[in-house]
């Protein structure tokens, strides 16, 4: 965890979009965002395919896992975060400033 | 047979790419952030559940 946060400063510092991905609809999506106060996209693959490319899928009851990906800017995946090792999704969410659209 | 399926991504790969709908409806795509911005692309199990 505390390597995480490291690396967090440093994603900071760079300016770093948080954010979320679940199986849930865009409804739910909205309702958790809105229960959090988060402002910062909460993407709804209710297909699975993202959650499974990434191997966030847990297979048999086929829910996202919890899984944090750090991302530069070149597109490549820096850290791999999971279970318990990764982000408090809620605190995280909540925590994040909104980034301008691109 | 492992409860979690183990990704082949490692750190050093490129991310998958992907477009998906956000909590308004509004697509969002990985891509879109090369060159700008960082990501920290958080999966978690489901709304609500804290987990």
């Amino acid at each position: 965890m505390k390597a995480y946060q490291a690396d967090m400063a440093e994603f900071e510092r760079a300016g770093t979009q948080v954010i979320g991905i679940s199986v849930d609809s865009p409804a739910t999506n909205k309702a958790f965002a809105e229960s959090l106060g988060a402002s910062c996209p909460i993407l709804s693959d209710t297909g699975r395919a993202i959650s499974r490319a990434y191997g966030a899928l847990i297979p048999i009851v086929r829910l996202a896992r919890r899984t944090t990906f750090a991302i530069d800017r070149q597109g490549v995946i820096q850290s791999i975060y999971r279970g318990k090792q990764a982000i408090d999704p809620g605190a995280a969410l909540a925590g994040c400033r909104f980034e301008s659209r691109i | 047979m492992a409860i979690f399926s183990r990704t082949a991504l490692q750190p050093g790969d490129q991310a998958p790419d992907f477009s998906l709908a956000d909590q308004n409806g509004q697509l969002v795509t990985l891509s879109s952030y090369r060159g700008l911005k960082n990501v920290v692309l958080a999966f978690y199990i489901k709304a609500f559940t804290g987990l």
